[in-house]
C-alpha cells in the first residue's frame, strides 16, 4: 500500500483545488496530511515515521517543495550549497539518511499549471513500455564517464550526441518530440537559468532549455546535471524537469543541488548512481524501489573499491531525487 | 608531501585551476554503524581512513547575467597520492 503525504492547505493556497486529490489519494492508500502552515521537516517526518510499516510499499509526496519542503541535510561538500536538498530523512528510521528504510518518490505540483498534478494522478499508468530507442546528451569534457553509463541502457537504436559540437538550434527533432523511450542527460546546469549546457575545454555552450522540450509521453529521464532536479520557485518557463513532467514524461531521476562526477570511468558519484538506477529499473521492478536498490549497490561499489564513502559520495546519496509514480515499471519493447 | 607540493601536481594536471587557491580538509572517514546494520558488503569492507581534500572552485562567467562554479575535488591520501578526482556537473 502506498502512503501519500501532502498539504491540501497548501495546495489550495498555491491554486490548486485540493479535494479532488485528496479524495484520489484517500481511496488508493493512506495519507500523512502536513499541517495548514509550512510544517517543519522534521516535524513532518515524525509523523510519517509513525505510519510507516510492514504494510507500506512506498511513500509518495505530493507536491513541490512550497507544498511539502524538501529535507535540508548539512552539505558535506565545500561548494556554495548551504544544504543539500533530499526526500531521503522522511523515509530513514534513524538519523542516518545514505540509504533509506522505504522507497520514495515524489509528484511535484506546477505553480503555473494547476491541473498538472491532477493529470498526472489520474493518467498514470503503472506499466510504462518504452522503445529501445535512447537517446542522450554529454558534455563533450564527459564523453568517457558518460560512454560507461549510457553502455547500460538498451543496446539497439541508441545514440549519445556530445556537446560541443551539439548546441541548443542543432537539437535533432526526435530528443525534441518523441514518445515512449530513455533520455539521459551528462550535462552541466545552473540554479540561475532553465538552461543545460554542454562543455569542451572553456567553451560551455546552452544546449538544452525547457523551451525545447514539446512532446514527451511515457518518457523516462536520467539526469546527471547540477539542479536538474531542483524545483522550487520554478515553473514550465524555467525547470527542464518540469518541462518534461508537464510534457508526459513518466519518470525524472535528478539533482536538486551541485552533483559530481569523474571524467573518465569507473563511475562515480552522480554517474554511479544514474548508472545502478538503470540496471535497477532495467530488472522490471518499480521505479522508487529501483532507486532504493541503486543506492545499496552504490553504497556497495564504493565501499568495496575504495574502502569508505567520502563527503561527494554522501553528497550523491542525498542529493538524487525521483519524481513519478513509485510503482512504474518500466517495460522495454523489442 | 607538503600541501603546496600536492597542490603544484594538482595544477600541473589541471591547468585551468592554475590562478585558484584550494580549500583544504583533512578527513578520518570511519565506518557508520546504521550503514554497517543494512548492508553485509559495507559492513565487511568500510576501514576508517584519512583523506585530504583540496577543493578548487572556478567562477564560470556563462553570459552577463548567468554564472556558476566549476568545482575540482581531489581526494589524497597520507603519502600526497592522488587517488580520486572528480568535477560539479
Amino acid at each position: 500500500m502506498k502512503l501519500y503525504v501532502t498539504s491540501p492547505q497548501q495546495l489550495d493556497k498555491k491554486g490548486i483545488n485540493s479535494k479532488p486529490i485528496m479524495s484520489y489519494l484517500y481511496k488508493n492508500g493512506l495519507v500523512v496530511e502536513a499541517d495548514s502552515l509550512p510544517s517543519s521537516p522534521e516535524f513532518l517526518r515524525q509523523k510519517i515515521l509513525a505510519e510507516l510499516s510492514a504494510e507500506v510499499s512506498s511513500v509518495v509526496i505530493i507536491g513541490n517543495h512550497q507544498v511539502i519542503p524538501f529535507f535540508p541535510l548539512d552539505n558535506p561538500t565545500v561548494d556554495s550549497d548551504a544544504e543539500v536538498w533530499s526526500d531521503n530523512p522522511y523515509v530513514c528510521l534513524y538519523d542516518d539518511f545514505l540509504l533509506p528504510d522505504y522507497p520514495i518518490s515524489r509528484i511535484p505540483s506546477d505553480p503555473h499549471n494547476p491541473l498538472f498534478l491532477w493529470d498526472y494522478l489520474e493518467n498514470c499508468k503503472v506499466e510504462v513500455e518504452v522503445s529501445q530507442k535512447v537517446f542522450g546528451i554529454s558534455a563533450h569534457s564527459w564523453k568517457n564517464a558518460s560512454r560507461e553509463v549510457f553502455s547500460l541502457f538498451p543496446d539497439k537504436h541508441k545514440q549519445l550526441l556530445f556537446s560541443p559540437p551539439l548546441i541548443r538550434l542543432s537539437l535533432p527533432v526526435h530528443l525534441v518530440e518523441s514518445n515512449y523511450t530513455y533520455r539521459y542527460f551528462n550535462v552541466h546546469g545552473s540554479k540561475h537559468t532553465h538552461l543545460w549546457y554542454g562543455q569542451q575545454g572553456s567553451n560551455y555552450p546552452a544546449v538544452l532549455s525547457s523551451e525545447d522540450i514539446i512532446d514527451q509521453k511515457g518518457v523516462v529521464v536520467i539526469s546527471e546535471a547540477c539542479y536538474g532536479g531542483w524545483l522550487a520557485k520554478r515553473g514550465e518557463k524555467t525547470s527542464i524537469a518540469m518541462k518534461f513532467l508537464l510534457s508526459g514524461a513518466s519518470l525524472f531521476l535528478g539533482s536538486t543541488t551541485i552533483s559530481y562526477g569523474p571524467s573518465y570511468p569507473p563511475s562515480e558519484e552522480a554517474d554511479l548512481i544514474c548508472g545502478c538506477f538503470v540496471q535497477q529499473l532495467r530488472k522490471q521492478i518499480p521505479a522508487a524501489t529501483a532507486l532504493l536498490k541503486a543506492r545499496e549497490e552504490f553504497i556497495n561499489l564504493t565501499v568495496s573499491r575504495q574502502g569508505y564513502l567520502d563527503d561527494d559520495d554522501r553528497k550523491s546519496l542525498y542529493q538524487f531525487v525521483l519524481y513519478g509514480n513509485p510503482d512504474i515499471i518500466v517495460k522495454e519493447r523489442f | 608531501m607538503s600541501d603546496e607540493e600536492i597542490i603544484k601536481k594538482i595544477k600541473n594536471i589541471h591547468p585551468q585551476f592554475q590562478d585558484i587557491t584550494p580549500k583544504i580538509k583533512e578527513v578520518v572517514y570511519k565506518p557508520d554503524k546504521h550503514l554497517a546494520g543494512k548492508s553485509k558488503i559495507y559492513r565487511d569492507k568500510a576501514k576508517p581512513r584519512r583523506i585530504k581534500i583540496f577543493t578548487f572552485i572556478k567562477k564560470i562567467r556563462l553570459n552577463q547575467q548567468i554564472e556558476f562554479e566549476k568545482i575540482l575535488r581531489v581526494s589524497v591520501d597520507s603519502q600526497g597520492n592522488i587517488i580520486k578526482t572528480v568535477f560539479s556537473k
